[in-house]
C-alpha cells in the first residue's frame, strides 16, 4: 500500500529518489510528499534506510536518482538549505566534547549568525528562553557531557529550534531516554506542531511514538505503506516491513503491537 | 641569568624564537580541532607526505619549499578524497597515501645520494636554517589563519562537534572539513623548519590533549592549547640550544613533559574529590545509623 499525498505545497517531496553513500543505494524510488503543519513518522527495521531518507534531505546522501525539494527548492549534497532544524541520533555526538550547553543550543545559527568569534546578547538571550522552556533552565554552563540522555536531547531539540525553522527532522529522537522525557518530547513535538512547524521523525518504537503519531510511513529501502495507524499499523503490512510477525490489539483508539505470541488478557 | 641572554647573542636564535613562537601557536590551536575530530594522524600522515616533495624538488634543483607545499597539499586532497571512497577507511587512506609518498621520497634521495636532501634537518628540524623568508611564511600563514579562524569559528566548530547536523542547518560542512585540511598542511610545511617531518604530529596533538584536561569549552580550549604551543617552542628552543639537541625533539619532549604533569595533577585532583565524597557520603550514612 503505497500512497504519495498530493498537496499544493509540500514542506517535503521526494520524487523517485534513490539514495546512498559512496555507490551503494540505501534506499529507492521513493515517493513521498509532506504538507506544512504535517508530523510524519518514519519507521522500519535497522537498515532500512529511514536515516538515510533524512540525510538525503539535508544534502549528506548521494542522490542517484530523482528529486528532493525542501519548501519548493531543490537539495543538492554539499549544498545545505537553511530551512532544516535537525536532530540526530544521540549516539552520533561525542559525549565528552568540550562545549557548554548554552553553547550547543546556539550552534544551530552557526550559519546565519554574524560571522565573528561570539554570539550577540539577543542570540544568548534566544537560546537561554529555549533552555528554559525545555527545562533545562539552569544547566546553561554545564558541560553536555555531564547531562543525562534525556537532557542531551531536549538539547539538541532545543539547537533545532533556535533557527525558527518550518521544518524540525529527528533521527530517533526518543531512542535511550526514560518514560517521562519521551512523553516531554513527544510533548514539545505537539507544540512545536500546533504552531505550524512540520515534523519529520524516525523510530523504532512502534507503541509510545508512532501509534500515537497523526501519519506513519512505513520503509525498507521502500516505501512500504503510508497513512494514519490504524490503517499502517496492521500485520501484513508490519511482516512486510520488518519480516516479523506481529499481533496488534486495539482498544478504542490505542493501538498495541506485541509479538504474535501474546496471548491478549 | 646569562642561560637566558646567552642565546640571544645569535641571531639565528632570535629567528628560530620568533618562528618557534608562531609556529607553537598555530600547531596548538589547530590541534584542538585536529584531536576533536579523531584525526591525530593525519598531522603525522601529511607531514610524512612532505618528503614526497622535497625529494623531487632537491633533485631537480628548485626550491624545496615549493616541493613540500605541493607534496602536501596533494597528500591532504587525495587523504580527503580517497578517504570517502567505498571500502577506504579514513585512517586507512592516510596511512596509503602518506606512506606512498613517504617512501617515493626516500627512494628518489637514495638513487641521487649526489644531489642528496640533508635528511636530519628536515626529519629533525634545526634552528640554525630558519631563515628571514621561513619567518615571514609563518607569519603570513598565521596572519591568513588568524584571519580565517576568526571569520569561520562558529561553522568549524558546529563541524567540528557534528558535521551531519551542521550540514543540516545550513553550514558547508563538506567544504569547511576540506579547507580545514588544506589549511593544516599548510601549516604542516611552515613547521618543518623548526619541528621536522617526524615531530610535527606531536607538536600538533601534544597542546591540544593537554590543553583538553583542564578545559570544558571550545574557546579556553583554544587560547590554552596555543599558549602551551608557545611555551613548549620557548622552553625547548633554549633546551636545543644549551644541550645541543635538535630543536624538534627538544620541543617535543617540552610538550610532553608538561602534558605528563598536567595529567598527573588532574588524576590525583579527580582522586582527591572521590576520596572527599566517598567520605563525605559515610559520614551522612553513620550520621542516619547513629
Amino acid at each position: 500500500m503505497t500512497s504519495t499525498r498530493l498537496v499544493a505545497e509540500p514542506v517535503i517531496s521526494l520524487r523517485g529518489v534513490t539514495a546512498g553513500y559512496r555507490g551503494v543505494p540505501a534506499i529507492e524510488n521513493i515517493d513521498l510528499s509532506i504538507a506544512p503543519g504535517e508530523m510524519v513518522g518514519l519507521v522500519g527495521p535497522s537498515g532500512s534506510g529511514k536515516s538515510t531518507m533524512l540525510r538525503a534531505l539535508t544534502g549528506t546522501a548521494d542522490l542517484y536518482a530523482g528529486e528532493v525539494s525542501l519548501n519548493g527548492v531543490p537539495v543538492r549534497r554539499g549544498h545545505p538549505t537553511r530551512a532544516i532544524g535537525f536532530v540526530p541520533q544521540l549516539t552520533s555526538i561525542e559525549p565528552d566534547l568540550p562545549l557548554r550547553a548554552a553553547d550547543a543550543v546556539l550552534q544551530g545559527l552557526a550559519a546565519t549568525s554574524r560571522r565573528v568569534p561570539w554570539y550577540s546578547k539577543a542570540e544568548r538571550a534566544k537560546a537561554h528562553a529555549l533552555l528554559e522552556r525545555l527545562g533545562l533552565a539552569g544547566y546553561e554552563r554545564t558541560p553536555i557531557g555531564q547531562l543525562s540522555g534525556g537532557q542531551q536531547q531536549r538539547l539538541l531539540l532545543a539547537r533545532a529550534m533556535i533557527s525558527d525553522t518550518n521544518l524540525v527532522m529527528l533521527d530517533e529522537p526518543t531512542s535511550g531516554v526514560d518514560l517521562q522525557t519521551l512523553q516531554d518530547i513527544l510533548g514539545l513535538l505537539a507544540d512545536l506542531r500546533a504552531q505550524g512547524t512540520t515534523i519529520l521523525l524516525t523510530t523504532h518504537d512502534l507503541n509510545w511514538v508512532a501509534a500515537g503519531l497523526p501519519r506513519i510511513v512505513c520503509i525498507n529501502r521502500r516505501i512500504a505503506a503510508d497513512g494514519p495507524p490504524r490503517a499502517v499499523l496492521t500485520p501484513d503490512i508490519l511482516e512486510a516491513t520488518y519480516g516479523a510477525r506481529v499481533r496488534i490489539v486495539r482498544d478504542g483508539d490505542r493501538i498495541l503491537v506485541t509479538d504474535h505470541r501474546t496471548v491478549p488478557a | 641569568m646569562h642561560l637566558l641572554t646567552e642565546p640571544f647573542e645569535y641571531d639565528f636564535f632570535t629567528n628560530a624564537l620568533i618562528a618557534g613562537v608562531l609556529v607553537g601557536a598555530l600547531c596548538g590551536a589547530l590541534g584542538v580541532f585536529v584531536v576533536l575530530r579523531r584525526m591525530s594522524y593525519i598531522g603525522q600522515g601529511l607531514s610524512q607526505s612532505v618528503l614526497g616533495g622535497v625529494a623531487p624538488a632537491a633533485v631537480a634543483g628548485i626550491d624545496p619549499y615549493l616541493g613540500a607545499v605541493a607534496a602536501t597539499l596533494t597528500a591532504g586532497l587525495l587523504i580527503h578524497y580517497v578517504g570517502r571512497q567505498h571500502g577506504v577507511r579514513p585512517d586507512a587512506a592516510i596511512g596509503i597515501v602518506s606512506t606512498a609518498m613517504f617512501a617515493f621520497g626516500v627512494a628518489l634521495v637514495s638513487v641521487n645520494r649526489d644531489r642528496a636532501v640533508n635528511l636530519t634537518d628536515l626529519l629533525f628540524g634545526n634552528i640554525l636554517g630558519v631563515t628571514t623568508t621561513d619567518i615571514a611564511l609563518v607569519a603570513s600563514t598565521a596572519v591568513v589563519m588568524a584571519v580565517l579562524g576568526f571569520v569561520f569559528y562558529k561553522t568549524l566548530t558546529f563541524t567540528v562537534v557534528d558535521a551531519a547536523g551542521a550540514a543540516a542547518h545550513g553550514v558547508r560542512a563538506a567544504s569547511i572539513e576540506l579547507a580545514f585540511t588544506v589549511a593544516l598542511a599548510a601549516v604542516v610545511v611552515v613547521s618543518i623548519r623548526i619541528v621536522g617531518v617526524l615531530l610535527i604530529a606531536a607538536v600538533i596533538v601534544i597542546p591540544a590533549s593537554t590543553a583538553r584536561l583542564v578545559n570544558r569549552s571550545f574557546g579556553p580550549l583554544v587560547a590554552t592549547s596555543a599558549l602551551l604551543g608557545v611555551s613548549a617552542a620557548v622552553i625547548g628552543l633554549f633546551v636545543s640550544f644549551h644541550v645541543d639537541v635538535a630543536s624538534g625533539p627538544a620541543i617535543v619532549l617540552t610538550s610532553s613533559a608538561v602534558f605528563a604533569a598536567v595529567l598527573a595533577g588532574t588524576a590525583v585532583t579527580t582522586g582527591l574529590v572521590v576520596r572527599r565524597t566517598r567520605a563525605h557520603h559515610s559520614e551522612q550514612l553513620a550520621a542516619r545509623t547513629a
